[in-house]
C-alpha cells in the first residue's frame, strides 16, 4: 500500500483564534460578543499574531523533510539523471547507402519533431553504427490461412511515409486467383490442325462432365498452338442448360474429376444476401447425378457468377499436369506432344507480378503452411548494395524466410540469408502495452527487384528502413580550455539533463533487449580533445553531473579513473549529448523533420517514427532521492510489504503514486478472496485469464496489483511495469530461489457506496469484511459487496452515500 | 506511568496527552502571569495544565505586574490571548526530538515509519497506541521478521491481544503439530511436487470425511509441516483472520486444520471414520 503523505502539522488560524476565544469566554463569559469589532486594536493584534503563528508553524512540516534533505547533501547524495526517450524512425532515402558515422559524429543526420505551443522541438540521433537504407515500399501484405489468400494491408490513410509501413488490417478474400489461367503452348508446323485435335479433345472433356474446367484453343502463331485453361465455377451451371443467371430452385453442376485426380475446385456457396442464410458459406451437397454437386433454393435471376465463391488459392501443381493429362488421353493424337507450360494470374498480374512469380516458380506451398502465414511483398525501388532492413511488431520471434524476386523474372534459388539486429518494446498501435518490434537485415543483390518476406501469422506491422534512435542529441560546444591547476577544476557546460554514463546505466535498468542495450552501450557520448594527447571519450576520468551540466576535470569518474591533466593542458570540448527527459516520449508521427547537410549521402527524403518513443525520464526530483536513499535497508524481501518496497523502488519514479500491492500465496489461495470484476462475466478477457493463472498459482508464484486510484493505467504503462517486474523478480531469484514466478494485473479503484461507511484505515482498502453496500468502477460495473473478504485486484479508494432509489 | 509527578517528564506528559487527543482544545494551556516564573512545566490537575515558553521573562517588569494585576482581578489580557496562541507551537517544537519515536506527540506520523518497514495499515489501522506500540518493537523485531513467532509478536503488539486463532509452523512444534492436531488437516489441492516433498517415507493417507471436509492425514500424520508452512486451527464457519499473513512470506503455505467450533480440541461430533 502507497504510504500517504503525512498529515500537515501546520496550525490553522482560523481553528486557533476559535479555540482562543473559547478559552477566554470561560474566564469571562459574555466577552467573546463583545470582541468581535474589527476595530479592536487588541482583537486585531491578536489575529496578526496568529497568523504569525500559522506562518511560522510550516516550518513544522518542512523541519523532518529539511533535516533528511540536509543529511542527503551530507553523504553527496546525488539525483539520478534523466533517462533518454528511445524508439525508432523509418527513413525514405533518395539514394541506397549507410548512415555512416550517425552514431558517432555531430552534425550529420538529424531528426526533429515540429515545435508546438506545449512542446519545443525534440530531437533523436541514431543509435547503432552505420545503419542500411534503400528506396523501397511495402507493395503488398497478404495472408495464407486455411490454404487461401487473403489481403490484409490496413488503409493508411494520411500517414507520413505510408508506403513504408505495412500494417495488419482486416482480411478480405484475394481475387489474387480469380483470374488465373494455364497456358499449354505447343509447337507443330501446322498449328491449325493441332488446334482442331485440341478442340476435339475439348468436346470430349465437356463430355466427361468436368464443367468447372474451362478449356480453349486458339493458333497463336504459325508454329504454335495453345490450349488454355482456367477454373469456372459458372461455366459448370451452363452444362446443365442454365445460362447466365439462375431459373430458380436448385442448381446442378458438371463437377467432374480430371484423369488421375482427385481435385476439384475448392467452392462454398458465397453469402451473396439473395441466397438462403443457411446456404451461404456452406459447401455444395454431391448432386443426384454421379460427378455433379447441387445447391438448393437458389432463387430466380441471381447470376450464377454468385452462387458459387472459390477459395483464394492457386490452382496445384499437380493439378495443371492432370489437365494436360485429361486433354491428352481425350484425344490421343496429343500425346506426341510436350507442351510448354505457364501459368498467368491475369488481370492480377500487373498489381502482383511477385505472386505469379510465386506461383510460377512453385513456391506457394511455402506460403500456404499451416497456421497462416503473412506474406509482404517489398518493392525495392533502386536496389544498392547495402542490406534490405525491416522491423516487425506484434511478432514474440522475428521469423523470417525471404525470397528474392528477379527483376528479370523468377525467383532467387536459396531463400536470401537474414539475421537479426535488434529489438525493442515500444507502445503497441492497439493500445494494448508494449510490443515488441523486432528488426531484421536481408542481403539483397542489385539484381532483385523486390522481396517476399514469409512471416509469422502474429506480425502485425512491416517497416521498411527502421533506424533505432534515442532523444540524446549532440551539442557541438567547441569551447577551448586551459587547466591551471592540477586540482579539481569545475566546467560549466552548455546544456542540462546530459547523456552520462550514468544515465547510460540507467536506461540499462530498463527492460530493453540485450541487443538494444549493447548497441546503446557501444553508443559514443562525448569527446574533449586534449591537444598533444589521445582525446577523453565518454567522459571517462572525468568526474561528470548530468543533471546539473558540469564537469569536473582533473577529478574521477563514477568507476574511480582520473585522467590526469596537468597545468597548462589545453583541451577543447568538442560534443556531448542532452536529453530532453520524459518530454522525449513521443506520440506516433511526431517526429516528422530530417535536417542533413545538402551534400551528404545517402540523402534521407523524409523520416517519421510509426510507433510512439519510450522510456524516457526527468532527472531525480529531491523527494525521491530522499526515499531512495533513506528507504530501510532490508536486504532481501521477506514480507509482501519488503516486495511491495522493492517492487516500487524498481518501477521508480514513474510509479511514484501508484498502487504497488503485493499477496502471498496463502492469502489469496486459501482465504475467502475476489477478483474484480466479481462476475466473471462482466469482465474481459484479462480478468478470466486473471482468474485462472490464480487458480493455478502455487506458493513460488507472487500477486503482484499494480495501478492508480483515480482510473486505470494506460496499457503501455502497465506492460512496462510488468517487464520490469519480471525481470525484478527474475534478479531476486537468484538469491532468493523461493519465488519463481510472478502474475503482475491491473488495479482496479472501486468506490464503496453504502449507507453504513466505514472507518477504513487506509486507501486504497482491500479487506470488506463487515463492509455493506454495493461496489463501482470507473467502467460503471457494479456488485454488491461480495462474501469473500479480500479483493485482489481491486480496493476501495473511496465510500459515497446512496444517492436515490437506484444507488440504494 | 509513575503516578510521581517529579518522575515524569513535562514534554513526555504533553506528547502522551497531545498523541491521545486529551489536548486538541486549548484548555490545558496554562496562562497564569509569574515573574520569573519556569518554562515548560506541567502541573497534574485536572484538567492538566501545561505552561510553555515564560513569555513573561521577555517583558518589562512594570508590565508583568500590570499583567498580575489584571488577572488577580478577573481581566482578560492581550498577554494571555499571545500565550494562548503560541502554546501548541511552542510545545511542538520542544518535543520535535520525539517525533519519531514510540513517544510521538503526532503518531499519525508515525503510520510512515511503520510502512516503511513492510508493516500495512491492516496491522496498525492508523490507531495511535498501536503505531506507538509498534515503533518501539521495530528495531528488534525487523531483523527477524517472516518467522510466525515474531509475526505473532508484532501482531500482539499493535493489537493488544495475541491473534485470536492458532497458528503454528514447524519452528513451534515440529513437523506434525499437535495443537492444532495435524491429522486434521483439510484435503487441499497442491501440485503433486508439493506432496512429494512433504511426504513422509512409507506413510499412506488415510481418506474420510469428516465435519464435512475431507481429511487425509493418518494418525501422527503423514505430510509433514515444513519450515514455510503454517498450520492455522480454523474453527468454521467462522473467517480466519487473514492480516497476521501480511507479516508472513509470500510463499508461506497455510495448512488449514479444521476443527469444530467448540474448542481447540477437534473432537467431532459428526466424525466418519
Amino acid at each position: 500500500m502507497r504510504i500517504r503523505p503525512p498529515d500537515s502539522l501546520k496550525l490553522d488560524q482560523d481553528e486557533l483564534l476559535d479555540a482562543l476565544r473559547e478559552r477566554l469566554a470561560e474566564r469571562m463569559p459574555g466577552w467573546s460578543d463583545r470582541e468581535r469589532s474589527p476595530t479592536d486594536p487588541s482583537w486585531m493584534l491578536v489575529e496578526e499574531a496568529a497568523w504569525l503563528v500559522e506562518r511560522l508553524s510550516q516550518q513544522l512540516d518542512d523541519y523532518p523533510l529539511a533535516v533528511l534533505q540536509q543529511f542527503v547533501h551530507m553523504l553527496g547524495g546525488r539525483l539520478l539523471p534523466a533517462r533518454p526517450a528511445m524508439g525508432f524512425l523509418v527513413v525514405q532515402p533518395r539514394e541506397a547507402g549507410l548512415l555512416k558515422g550517425a552514431h558517432a559524429r555531430p552534425g550529420l543526420w538529424r531528426f526533429l519533431s515540429s515545435q508546438t505551443e506545449e512542446r519545443d522541438i525534440i530531437e533523436f540521433a541514431v543509435v547503432e553504427p552505420d545503419p542500411p537504407v534503400q528506396p523501397a515500399r511495402v507493395d503488398a501484405l497478404l495472408r495464407t490461412a486455411g490454404g487461401e489468400l487473403w489481403t490484409a494491408l490496413a488503409e493508411q490513410g494520411d500517414e507520413p511515409l505510408a508506403a513504408l509501413q505495412g500494417r495488419l488490417g482486416d482480411p478480405e478474400r484475394s481475387t489474387a486467383f480469380d483470374d488465373e489461367r494455364i497456358e499449354f503452348r505447343l509447337n507443330a508446323s501446322n498449328p491449325e490442325s493441332v488446334r482442331q485435335q485440341l478442340e476435339q479433345a475439348i468436346e470430349v472433356v465437356i463430355g466427361q462432365g468436368i464443367g468447372w474446367l474451362r478449356l480453349q484453343a486458339e493458333v497463336e502463331d504459325d508454329r504454335t498452338a495453345c490450349l488454355t485453361a482456367a477454373i469456372d465455377v459458372s461455366h459448370a451451371f451452363a452444362q446443365d442448360g442454365t445460362s447466365g443467371v439462375a431459373d430458380g430452385g436448385s442448381l446442378s453442376a458438371a463437377w467432374g474429376q480430371l484423369e488421375g485426380s482427385s481435385w476439384t475446385p475448392p467452392v462454398r456457396v458465397s453469402t451473396h444476401r439473395a441466397l438462403p442464410a443457411a446456404l451461404r458459406g456452406q459447401r455444395p451437397l454431391p448432386g443426384k447425378s454421379p460427378d455433379t454437386i447441387a445447391i438448393g433454393d437458389v432463387p430466380a435471376g441471381l447470376s450464377l457468377d454468385d452462387v458459387l465463391e472459390v477459395a483464394a488459392t492457386p490452382v496445384p501443381a499437380e493439378v495443371v499436369h492432370a489437365i494436360w493429362r485429361t486433354v491428352s488421353q481425350a484425344e490421343t493424337s496429343l500425346l506426341a506432344f510436350t507442351p510448354r507450360v505457364r501459368r498467368v494470374l491475369g488481370k492480377a498480374e500487373s498489381e502482383l507480378g511477385w505472386l505469379g512469380e510465386v506461383v510460377r516458380g512453385g513456391a506457394w506451398p511455402q506460403l500456404d503452411r499451416p497456421g497462416g502465414r503473412l506474406v509482404v511483398h517489398v518493392a525495392l525501388d533502386a536496389p544498392g548494395a547495402v542490406p534490405l532492413r525491416v522491423a516487425l511488431t506484434g511478432a514474440k520471434e522475428p521469423v523470417v524466410d525471404a525470397l528474392g524476386v528477379l527483376a528479370s523474372g523468377g525467383l532467387t534459388a536459396e531463400p536470401l540469408p537474414v539475421r537479426r539486429v535488434w529489438s525493442l518494446p515500444l507502445p503497441a498501435p492497439s493500445g494494448e502495452g508494449l510490443e515488441s518490434v523486432h528488426t531484421v537485415e536481408i542481403d539483397v543483390g542489385s539484381a532483385l527487384s523486390g522481396v517476399v518476406l514469409v512471416l509469422r501469422p502474429d506480425v502485425r506491422g512491416v517497416f521498411v528502413n527502421p533506424i533505432l534512435t534515442i532523444n540524446a542529441p549532440f551539442v557541438r560546444d567547441g569551447r577551448r580550455l586551459k587547466v591551471s591547476r592540477a586540482v579539481p577544476e569545475t566546467v560549466r557546460l552548455l546544456e542540462q539533463d546530459l547523456v552520462t554514463p550514468a544515465s547510460r546505466a540507467r536506461l540499462a535498468e530498463e527492460p530493453l533487449s540485450a541487443s538494444a542495450r549493447a548497441l546503446l552501450a557501444a553508443m559514443p557520448l562525448s569527446r574533449l580533445d586534449v591537444v598533444g594527447a589521445t582525446p577523453i571519450l565518454d567522459f571517462e576520468g572525468v568526474e561528470v553531473d548530468g543533471s546539473e551540466g558540469t564537469m569536473r576535470l582533473n577529478a574521477p569518474d563514477q568507476e574511480g579513473a582520473v585522467r590526469r591533466l596537468d597545468p597548462g593542458a589545453r583541451v577543447r570540448v568538442a560534443w556531448y549529448r542532452r536529453t530532453d527527459g520524459a518530454a522525449g516520449e513521443l506520440e506516433p508521427g511526431a517526429l516528422g523533420h530530417v535536417e542533413q547537410p545538402p551534400r551528404l549521402r545517402p540523402s534521407l527524403l523524409a523520416a517519421t517514427n510509426p510507433l510512439a518513443t519510450w522510456f524516457g525520464g526527468d532527472r531525480e526530483t529531491d523527494e525521491a532521492c530522499r526515499e531512495r536513499i533513506f528507504g530501510p535497508a532490508t536486504g532481501l524481501p521477506v514480507m509482501p510489504g519488503d516486495w511491495e518496497r522493492v517492487l516500487r523502488q524498481a518501477l521508480r519514479g514513474r510509479a511514484r503514486e501508484w498502487v504497488v500491492r503485493v499477496w502471498g500465496h496463502a492469502e489469496r489461495a486459501l482465504i475467502d478472496s475476489a477478483t474484480w470484476p466479481l462476475d466473471l462475466a462482466m469482465g474481459d478477457m484479462h480478468s478470466r485469464a486473471l482468474a485462472n493463472r490464480i487458480s493455478h498459482a502455487g506458493p513460488e508464484t507472487l500477486l503482484v496489483v499494480i495501478g492508480i486510484t483515480d482510473g486505470t493505467l494506460d496499457p503501455e504503462e502497465l506492460s512496462w511495469a510488468t517487464l520490469v517486474i519480471e525481470r525484478t523478480v527474475e534478479r531476486l531469484r537468484q538469491r532468493l530461489p523461493v519465488i519463481r514466478e510472478v502474475v503482475v494485473t491491473r488495479f482496479w479503484p472501486l468506490t464503496l457506496v453504502t449507507e453504513h461507511p466505514p472507518d477504513l484505515p487506509g486507501s486504497p482498502w482491500f479487506d470488506l469484511d463487515g463492509c455493506v453496500g454495493e461496489l463501482r468502477d470507473a467502467a460503471g460495473r457494479r456488485a454488491p459487496v461480495p462474501r469473500g473478504r479480500l479483493l485482489l485486484n481491486a480496493g476501495v479508494v473511496a465510500v459515497a452515500q446512496p444517492l436515490g432509489e437506484g444507488d440504494a | 506511568m509513575s503516578t510521581e509527578l517529579r518522575l515524569r517528564l513535562p514534554a513526555g506528559e504533553w506528547a502522551r496527552r497531545h498523541a491521545s487527543g486529551e489536548l486538541d482544545d486549548l484548555m490545558w494551556v496554562d496562562v497564569q502571569v509569574m515573574a520569573d516564573g519556569p518554562a515548560y512545566e506541567h502541573d497534574d490537575a485536572d484538567p492538566p495544565r501545561f505552561r510553555g515558553e515564560a513569555l513573561e521573562s521577555w517583558l518589562p517588569r512594570p508590565l508583568v505586574e500590570a499583567i498580575e494585576d489584571a488577572q488577580a482581578q478577573g481581566t482578560v489580557t492581550l498577554f494571555e490571548a499571545m500565550a494562548l496562541l503560541l502554546a501548541r507551537p511552542a510545545w511542538l517544537v520542544q518535543t520535535r526530538a520525539d517525533w519519531w519515536r514510540s513517544t510521538s506527540p503526532i503518531p499519525q506520523l508515525l503510520a510512515h515509519l511503520v510502512e516503511a518497514y513492510g508493516v500495512g495499515a491492516e496491522i496498525h489501522r492508523r490507531e495511535s497506541e498501536a503505531l506507538m506500540r509498534l515503533v518501539a518493537l521495530l528495531p528488534p523485531w525487523h531483523p527477524h521478521r517472516g518467522t510466525l513467532q515474531r509475526a505473532e509478536q508484532l501482531w500482539t503488539h499493535a493489537h493488544g491481544t495475541p491473534p485470536a486463532d492458532t497458528w503454528t509452523g514447524r519452528h513451534e512444534q515440529g513437523a506434525f503439530p499437535r495443537d492444532p492436531p495435524v491429522q486434521r488437516e483439510v484435503f487441499t489441492c497442491r501440485s503433486l511436487s508439493w506432496w512429494q516433498v512433504r511426504h513422509t517415507d512409507g506413510a499412506q493417507p488415510l481418506w474420510r470425511i469428516e465435519g464435512g471436509f475431507v481429511r487425509f492425514q493418518p494418525q501422527g500424520g503423514g505430510w509433514e509441516v515444513r519450515r514455510g508452512d503454517v498450520a492455522l486451527a480454523w474453527h468454521p464457519p467462522r473467517a480466519p483472520d487473514p492480516t497476521l499473513l501480511r507479516l508472513l512470506p509470500p510463499w508461506t503455505t497455510l495448512r488449514v486444520v479444521a476443527l469444530d467450533a467448540e474448542g481447540p480440541d477437534g473432537h467431532l461430533e459428526d466424525s466418519a471414520p
